[in-house]
């Protein structure tokens, strides 16, 4: 019985895995996306998105949570389709946050980056 | 104890009013998300959070998008909540007056309480109560009381149109009194020959935001002891930034970086006409515009007001209101303000009120405030002075 739960747990998290076509290191809100197969401007975004959207210092939001939105198409806390109008949308919002150290530059370059990750999880 | 009672002292403390807040962790709880989402400092509201307020407590443009949690379908079709959404929010003032009349220059007074609960029931009809719980001193209000209790039929018909019924504070100011960042009323919502735009009333409302830009709302209230009725309405029209309906403006992100990216501007007009009185009434109104102007943390509210009231046995009242505030959020954690307000409630200089209060304020955390303002006010010949710390926080 628990052989077969076991198996049941393994096929039930290998398509969400298999189909993002992204590699997920962590749990729950501590999840975030493996860049070493990233080309690498687009490492280079991961790197600037780490520093701009998951600062705990500053009370950002968590990279569980863009992983979430980015590999089911639905964002976490409205509930509504993340695709790429959505992902331009989140980029403008926290640009024009105050204070959220996001300029103009920064944005653009975070949404090719996601742009990038939603091509990735549905090519 | 006297060393102790210095420092709190020397930190200047005074106390105006109590604000109310809509800053309501129960909404937080629900949807799962930070503070900041609505606020930028509490209880001030941005402008998600007031296209949420608007919006009945709803998450903008996310209509019919949440389901159910596991196992809660059956309360979900039923239209309940899956959990009761209550917070509560405490106060704690303490205010210095070095000429108070009562010798009591340093009163570590009052200490307020207030019972929340809002939230959405399928997204249709939603709701709004608060509580006071504690007793509060400001020589008008003691005791328990309930400061709003409404529910609120959501795009009715599948129109924009929204109707609210039950207790609350007419939607007529940009600025609301429950979100204000100082202790002290904002002068056109307060009190000018007995009557304060602020107070709640029994009443219907009908309000929309029509083309994601233009607000409209009116009303009518039932005055307790009066067979009449009175009405309001209230227009506003926003340029620029997150629309009314909480959606981000499209803005070219290959493009260079220009003013308007961050650039909102509001404009706003309302009126009330009442009466006061179940006999012998007599009439008043209250006409009054606003422009607010956003820029990234600066935001800058002007107003001004004319008020006209029927006085027995004289000639009518006329008072002119104005006011403007500036105020700067750094970091979501730090605010400085600075606001004027000038009030001639006789309308002809004898009864000018000129008051300036400036305040600092600190969050620690997101859902905790520690603020510290003053008020200047001169009502010819007396200068008033008194400081004010309030310590705010809701879970």
């Amino acid at each position: 019985m628990i052989r077969k739960m076991v198996l049941a747990a393994c096929l039930c998290s290998l398509p969400a895995a298999a189909l993002a076509g992204l590699a997920v290191v962590g749990q729950g809100e501590a999840r975030r996306f493996d860049p070493s197969g990233f080309p690498p401007d687009m490492q280079k975004r991961y790197a600037l998105m780490e520093v701009k959207c998951a600062n705990p210092a500053e009370g950002c939001h968590s990279l569980g949570r863009v992983v979430e939105a980015v590999t089911t198409g639905i964002a976490p806390i409205s509930h509504t389709p993340f695709d790429k109008k959505a992902a331009k949308m989140y980029g403008i919002k926290m640009m024009r946050k105050p204070d959220s150290g996001i300029d103009k530059k920064t944005a653009r370059e975070l949404v090719r980056l996601l742009y990038f990750l939603l091509e990735q999880a549905r090519p | 104890m006297n060393k102790v009672m210095s420092v709190v002292t020397l930190l200047g403390l005074a106390t105006f009013a109590v604000p109310r807040a809509q800053a309501i962790p129960a909404f937080s709880r629900t949807y799962k998300t930070e503070c900041a989402t609505c606020h930028t400092v509490i209880p001030h509201r941005n402008a998600f959070g007031e296209a949420f307020r608007r919006n009945g407590y709803v998450w903008p443009g996310a209509e019919g998008a949440r389901k159910p949690a596991k196992g809660m379908e059956a309360l979900w079709r039923s239209g309940a909540l899956e959990a009761v959404p209550v917070s509560l929010l405490g106060m704690h003032d303490a205010r210095y007056d070095r000429e108070a009349e009562s010798g009591d220059k340093l009163d570590l007074e009052p200490h307020e309480f207030e019972l929340m609960a809002g939230g959405s029931l399928r997204d249709r009809v939603t709701f709004w109560m608060e509580y006071r719980l504690e007793e509060v001193e400001d020589n008008e209000r003691e005791g328990t009381e309930m400061e709003e209790a409404f529910v609120m039929f959501r795009r009715v018909l599948g129109t924009p149109l929204n109707v609210k019924y039950g207790l609350f504070r007419p939607d007529l100011t940009l600025w609301k009194h429950n979100d204000r960042l100082t202790a002290a009323t904002w002068a056109p919502l307060d009190k000018i020959h007995g009557e304060k735009l602020k107070s709640a009333r029994d009443g219907v409302e009908m309000n929309g935001v029509f083309g994601g830009r233009l607000f409209a709302a009116v009303g009518a209230v039932d005055r307790e002891e009066q067979d009449g009725y009175e009405f309001y309405g209230h227009v506003a029209y926003k340029f620029g930034g997150t629309d009314l309906d909480g959606n981000e403006p499209e803005i070219d992100l290959e493009a260079d970086p220009s003013v308007w990216d961050d650039l909102a501007v509001t404009l706003s007009a309302y009126g009330y006409v009442g009466r006061r009185g179940d006999t012998d009434t007599q009439s008043w109104s209250r006409v009054g515009a606003e422009a607010e102007v956003v820029y990234k943390g600066v935001t800058l509210l002007v107003s001004g007001l004319n008020g006209r009231d029927e006085v027995a046995g004289a000639d009518d009242a006329d008072t002119w209101v104005y006011a403007a505030e500036a105020q700067y959020v750094c970091r979501g954690k730090y605010f400085i303000l600075a606001r004027y307000e000038y009030k001639d409630e006789e309308g002809d200089g004898s009864g000018v009120i000129n008051r300036f209060i400036p305040a600092v304020g600190w969050t620690p955390v997101p859902s905790v405030r520690l603020s510290l303002e003053h008020r200047w006010e001169k009502a010819a010949p007396e200068v008033d002075n008194t400081t004010l710390m309030r310590l705010l926080y809701s879970f």
